[in-house]
């Protein structure tokens, strides 16, 4: 090679890298002077994947790195998980999704109105750096997510709306009052996503500044050191007030891709993955000193038959249609063909444990499905194989995302065959997930005789809203009057045996009424080290709270 | 000279103002922001919160007018704030440029050392064993997919041997199997193109005069024939700076390497479109600047394309 060819390449290099370097730098002036990841190289020493785990840290592999220091902004269920370990809220749900006490020791409602609430404050709780958790840090955090709302930062709207605070105040220095717009039943269990902050550390930071600020909470862990989209690592804070967790290091490492995540966890190099897709199970767990975990999730997976006030095809308007469309769906053989036997059928929409325990799901039964059908008027055109009644035939549209939820498409094309199977003609469109969200808006008039669509929860009796009349969540038509008389009833009622009454028979008017074909609650799926003692949680949060190293 | 880059400039701006064009397009096209970005909040909320919502963040205004204020605040380098991240957009593409020009310049000299002597080898030793197994290697380069290949050798230099990390960021080690992933289809295209383009030199006149002359076989190859061969190269590993850039995007979200490409990825998965617009343009203007610093480098060298 000659030289001048030689200096080329040299020259084309450099040029490359100052050209990068310099419309970066251009642009963004002095925000950060260092480039932190460069920079940082030399000292960082820990190299996960280089020898096998016998050790701490806890190293957890999750999809997408946090979001950034304030637990109000980016709400990615990565970053929450995350964030939990440093800070506490009012009140927290259990590993069985029950509702207990953090730091507030006990709640109520104060007056007639049933709009106020008072949230009693444990006493011996301190912040990381030493400031008091009292009443005003949790007026501080409060009203500091209505200030971020009103100045359209996007931060927690889902919890912001559930809520629909209209004020709190500190009575005194361990008391809260925290009135709502309207009477709100479910504030208690609400409130376990509004951490408590201090206003020390934040009252004089802008909502930006707080993104970078390293976060205090009143949690388990310390926030170590954060090197975005490569690490977050944690070490278990010693002054904790029930003792320091077992667990004493935690590293959270984004990995995007499953194949990544599953070489990492057989190399060593993990101890906690997230999202082993059902296919790979087998393969994952029979690899040494790895172990697969699966729990029922609380997403939970539906076919909503449009009918009622959102009309489609008129068969789908009788009960016995919606109820046949049940019978005809096979729901263990689905597990057994698609989830690796993985998976539960499901005959209600409310999640354990506030589910009624007496709802049975509908049992495979083509046979009956067939009756009904028969019963409904609608009978099989023996050339055709398809059910016809008054020259109509029984064919309905079918809409589903592709890639949204654990195998929808194809769990869409199992249930398009169940149903074709008994008679019907299905019409399965498969549909790209941002036109998809456009078709469920305004309560679903976009989509055609049945969609397949999943909805997360807040494990409280709200699950059963998904169908109430004015929900947006309500994408079929339902309206049942003995639904709207008990749920209006609900939506108002504070006393749990009470609440747990109505809940339960609202699932059963659900269960009969059929407004959609159950199918089931996903199932989450991890893989953990044989070292990690760790159960998952229905709820995907993920706490090292809650392990121990074998 | 100065005409050639005169008659360059007007290209380059027409074709970074097109790249605004298109990533403001990209948020219209993908639906309803309130749909997108409120997700399962949506659900709860009620039309007049959701309205306050679209006040609040500015879309209640006409298209035009959200285009003008985001091409004014682009040329600026301000793409908004990050929804996920709640900081400007731009800071955090520009915090993950470093991993990614690292990762792209040792991809980049990965191809060049090992591509271009291969092509000369399998020119040099035309038809022969050695000429056939190059070429083989060279096909497989460019038709393999780099995600298959990347997640193939992290399975056996990672979990088999346990040699190097399987991803992230830190020491030497971690770059070796992201670089050699990204390089293998450009160092497949070098070979290729490097051999062809010899043989074809190699059959020039020149060539045979130098021969004639009583050269060794050695000089004739590297002091006459590689000086015109390279041409090509050079032009083709000049688009090939651009293009591993934006190439990063697959290779960084295999081996969760830390850079531009994976936000972008992670940010289209989030509806983050601050982040996505500034990675995009950020990204396409890279690409667009080094091939215009290629392109007149290239009319430095050769006075025939600056004269054309």
């Amino acid at each position: 090679m000659t030289r001048w060819t030689k200096l080329t390449l040299l020259a084309l290099l450099l040029a490359m890298v100052l050209v990068v370097g310099a419309c970066g730098g251009a642009t963004e002036p002095a925000e950060e002077p260092e480039e932190p990841a460069e920079t940082e190289e030399p000292a960082e020493a820990e190299e996960p994947a280089e020898e096998p785990v016998d050790h701490e840290p806890v190293v957890i592999l999750q999809g997408v790195d946090m979001d950034n220091m304030d637990p109000y902004q980016g709400q990615t269920l990565s970053s929450t998980n995350i964030h939990l370990h440093v800070f506490e809220a009012l009140t927290d749900r259990d590993a069985n999704m029950e509702t207990q006490p953090m730091l507030a020791t006990e709640w109520g409602i104060v007056t007639e109105d049933n709009r106020t609430w008072e949230f009693k404050l444990r006493e011996d709780v301190v912040f990381q750096n030493g400031d008091p958790m009292n009443a005003d840090a949790v007026v501080f955090s409060f009203e500091r997510l209505d200030e971020m709302i009103q100045a359209g930062v996007d931060a927690d709207n889902h919890t912001h709306a559930i809520l629909d605070m209209e004020s709190i105040v500190a009575v005194d220095e361990y008391t809260v009052h925290l009135t709502t717009n309207s009477p709100n039943p479910v504030v208690p269990q609400i409130v376990n996503s509004m951490w408590i902050l201090s206003p020390n550390v934040l009252a004089d930071v802008s909502f930006e500044d707080a993104t970078r600020l390293d976060p205090v909470g009143t949690g388990p862990y310390k926030l170590v050191e954060w090197v975005p989209d490569e690490y977050v690592r944690m070490e278990a804070w010693e002054d904790y007030r029930d003792g320091a967790p077992a667990v004493k290091e935690i590293m959270w490492r984004p990995v995007p891709e499953t194949a990544t995540r599953i070489a990492e966890l057989k190399a060593g190099g993990a101890d906690l993955i997230v999202n082993v897709p059902p296919d790979l199970v087998d393969d994952v767990d029979s690899h040494p000193g790895v172990e697969v975990r699966t729990v029922a999730g609380g997403r939970r997976i539906i076919i909503g038959i449009g009918h009622g006030r959102n009309p489609r095809h008129p068969a789908n308007e009788d009960k016995r249609v919606r109820q046949a469309m049940n019978y005809a769906f096979d729901a263990e053989g689905m597990f057994e063909s698609l989830l690796g036997g993985l998976g539960e059928p499901a005959g209600t929409i409310v999640n354990p444990p506030n589910s009624n325990p007496d709802i049975e799901p509908y049992p495979y039964d083509p046979d009956k499905a067939a009756e009904l059908l028969d019963e409904a008027g609608w009978t099989l055109n023996p050339d055709t194989g398809i059910r016809e009644k008054d020259g109509e035939k029984l064919s309905l549209v079918f809409h589903t995302p592709d890639g949204r939820y654990i195998q929808d498409r194809n769990m869409a094309q199992v249930v398009a065959s169940d149903l074709e199977a008994v008679g019907f003609e299905i019409d399965l469109q498969v549909v790209e997930w941002s036109i998809f969200i456009g078709m469920a808006a305004n309560q679903g008039a976009g989509f055609g005789d049945l969609h397949l669509i999943g909805s997360g929860t807040s494990f409280t009796w709200m699950d059963i809203a998904f169908f109430a009349a004015e929900s947006g969540s309500n994408r079929v038509g339902f309206e049942n009057e003995r639904f709207e008389e008990l749920y209006a009833e609900l939506s108002q009622e504070f006393d749990t045996d009470r609440q747990r009454e109505l809940l339960w028979e609202l699932e059963e008017i659900v269960r009969e009424e059929a407004p959609c074909i159950f199918t089931w609650f996903q199932v989450d799926i991890y893989a953990a080290s044989d070292r990690l003692d760790w159960q998952p949680r229905a709820d995907e949060r993920i706490r090292m709270t809650e392990a121990t190293l074998r | 000279m100065t005409n050639y880059i005169l008659r360059r400039l007007p290209q380059l701006v027409l074709v970074l103002f097109g790249v605004t064009v298109v990533s403001f397009g990209l948020m219209f096209l993908s639906g309803d922001p309130a749909e997108l970005w409120l997700g399962p909040a949506a659900e709860v909320m009620t039309a007049d919160q959701i309205e306050e919502w679209r006040e609040n963040m500015g879309f209640n205004r006409p298209w035009y007018v959200q285009y003008v204020e985001y091409a004014g605040n682009a040329v600026r380098g301000d793409f908004g704030t990050s929804f996920r991240h709640g900081r400007s957009a731009m800071s955090l593409i520009v915090e993950r440029m470093p991993a990614t020009v690292q990762l792209a310049s040792l991809a980049l000299l990965i191809s060049v050392v090992v591509g271009i002597p291969l092509g000369i080898v399998a020119a040099v030793k035309r038809n022969t064993p050695i000429d056939g197994v190059t070429m083989l290697f060279a096909l497989m380069g460019q038709s393999m997919p780099s995600f298959w290949i990347g997640i193939m050798l992290m399975l056996f230099f990672g979990v088999q041997l346990r040699w190097l990390p399987i991803s992230g960021r830190g020491t030497i080690q971690h770059l070796i199997l992201p670089s050699t992933t990204l390089a293998f289809f450009y160092l497949a295209q070098n070979a290729r193109v490097m051999r062809s383009s010899m043989l074809e030199v190699l059959g020039l006149d020149y060539i045979r005069t130098a021969r004639a002359k009583g050269l060794a076989n050695r000089a004739v190859i590297y002091r006459h024939a590689l000086k015109n061969a390279l041409i090509p190269v050079i032009t083709l590993i000049g688009l090939q700076i651009g293009a591993m850039l934006g190439g990063t995007v697959i290779i960084e979200t295999v081996f969760a390497w830390p850079g531009v490409g994976r936000l972008v990825v992670t940010s289209i998965g989030a509806k983050d479109f601050p982040v996505v617009q500034a990675g995009v343009v950020v990204l396409a203007s890279s690409f667009v600047i080094v091939n215009t610093i290629v392109d007149l480098t290239y009319a430095l060298i050769d006075p025939r394309i600056r004269y054309s």
